[in-house]
């Protein structure tokens, strides 16, 4: 088993003083090269969770957040910390694809140019990997100067996984990255999920059961803020320890 | 749409339970019909043999159905997959209580009734109930208990070796019809693993660890 790449200890996040909290007390491990999933009853607290791995949550104004949340041993939420290098090494693609406005190799580069890439010829390189990683080059490469939004909806979130992938992330997460595409464009996702974990360490959250079952090898079954449990997919699924869990992936939840 | 898999589960397990009962009559009419030289109720076991056939074909192919269809997991998952085996080991019982028949169809000497054999027989039908109950009430301790009941049906078949050796010794023309005798034996014996395959499902099923029978059976030392 590969150790962990992000780990929180104790996390407990709320949305303002008032608000009961979103998480509580968790503590996971994310390990390096292997697909994360979380799963759990809508509003248990997935997204906030994997927000808080990049510290999207700062968006929010009143959020609070105790514990810990470490990548490679470093406290991502320590002072010194630069949030805009955290968000390079920990990359986000979200639920519907958002391209932005621009031509597709713009939308990969983008990130890469930001970060201060100059030379075309490299920029061209970062545009051809990013695209071969996130399997979409043989469909882009003789329309790169295409807007993005010409793409269909399956292809445009393969886009924004490469446009996460041009800048080198480390660590992946995706939130419910499927949840508007249709079936094959979703078999193409999950195959790429599948394929990334070779290079990156991906955490995905997912409504659909079945999805973790295919593409992750560690799945946290989250209910009400807190995990309730989380170990090898392959274990999750067939033989899960918490009745909660057993109630909640076979239907007979609530 | 879970409440209609719940259902579809509950009626494949009612299957079990017909195929376990049509099981019980064949083993029992097999073992009677040796007993008392019925060759007629040796027939019947025989040609009931169809039907079981089919019945544990059914439970499969609905098994691998709910399977495509709603892809389980968990309890779902190994009561699915306990079905399928089930079915196969309850099929393989009906089989080997065809055997038996077959045995008696084939005997031309009358042997007097041996003090083992029948209790054998008995003893292998009383742990294809006990699983059976604890399938109904997924009691695991139930299953459990089928696992030591295996040994008794050990002894009742060096039993048997035991009284036929006496037999043959004493009238050697009777050295044929003991051989017959023992294998009857022979195939109780794997019919009680059968059943105590279908216990250690049982266990899976409900309760989600692999057991195995033979923690709960004598140890070799203990037999010495
Ligand atoms: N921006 C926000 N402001 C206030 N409350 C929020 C915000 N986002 C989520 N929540 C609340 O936090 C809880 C967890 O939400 P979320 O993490 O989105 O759940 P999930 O992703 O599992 O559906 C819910 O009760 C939700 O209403
Ligand atoms: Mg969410």
């Amino acid at each position: 088993m590969e150790e962990a790449k992000m780990v929180t200890k104790s996390l407990f996040m709320s949305y303002s003083r008032n608000a009961p909290p979103a998480l509580k007390d968790v503590t996971m491990d994310i390990r390096a090269n292997s697909v994360t999933a979380f799963i759990g009853p809508s509003g248990c607290g997935k997204s906030t969770f994997l927000r808080c791995l990049n510290r999207m949550n700062d968006f929010v104004r009143d959020a609070r957040i105790t514990g810990r949340v470490l990548l490679d041993g470093m406290d991502i939420y320590s002072p010194e910390v630069d949030v805009t290098n955290l968000r390079r090494r920990v990359g986000m693609v979200f639920q519907r694809p958002n391209p932005f406005p621009f031509s597709i190799r713009e939308n990969v580069a983008y990130g890469p140019k930001l970060l201060g890439a100059r030379d075309e010829s490299v920029i061209d390189e970062i545009v051809e990997n990013s695209l071969r990683s996130a399997g979409l080059w043989e469909e882009a490469r003789d329309r790169l100067n295409d807007m993005a939004t010409s793409l269909s909806g399956g292809q445009q979130q393969r886009l924004c996984i490469a446009r996460a992938i041009a800048v080198e992330p480390e660590v992946l997460l995706m939130d419910e990255p499927t949840s508007a595409l249709d079936p094959i464009a979703t078999a193409r996702v999950e195959e790429l999920v599948r394929e990334l974990k070779r290079d990156y360490t991906v955490a995905i959250v997912t409504h659909n059961m079945q999805q973790a079952a295919r593409v992750s090898d560690t799945t946290a079954f989250f209910l009400m803020g807190e995990l309730v449990e989380y170990g090898p997919t392959d274990v999750i699924f067939t033989t899960p320890t918490d009745q909660r869990t057993e109630d909640y992936i076979t239907g007979r939840f609530g | 749409m879970n409440r209609f898999k719940d259902k579809e589960i509950e009626s494949l397990f009612s299957r079990i339970f017909e195929l376990g009962s049509l099981t019980e009559r064949a083993l029992s009419d097999a073992i009677w019909a040796l007993s008392h030289h019925d060759k007629d109720l040796a027939r019947g076991v025989l040609e009931g043999d169809d039907a079981v056939d089919e019945l544990a074909l059914e439970i499969n192919t609905v098994s691998f159905q709910l399977i495509a269809r709603y892809q389980p997991v968990a309890f779902d998952l190994r009561a699915l997959e306990a079905c399928i085996r089930m079915a196969l080991d309850l099929e393989r019982i009906t089989d080997l209580a065809v055997s038996i028949a077959r045995v008696t169809l084939d005997l031309d000497v009358r042997i007097k009734p041996l003090r083992n054999l029948e209790p054998m027989g008995m003893r292998v039908i009383e742990m294809l109930n006990l699983a059976m109950a604890a399938l109904l009430k997924r009691d695991v301790r139930a299953a459990e208990n089928v696992f030591a009941m295996d040994d008794a049906v050990d002894d009742y078949e060096d039993g048997v070796f035991t009284e036929l050796m006496e037999i043959v010794m004493a009238t050697p023309a009777l050295a044929s019809g003991s051989n017959k005798l023992i294998t009857v034996a022979r195939i109780l014996e794997r019919a009680g693993d059968h059943v105590t395959n279908l216990a250690e499902q049982i266990c899976y099923m409900i309760a989600g660890n692999r057991v195995r029978a033979a923690k709960f059976r004598r140890t070799r030392a203990e037999e010495e």
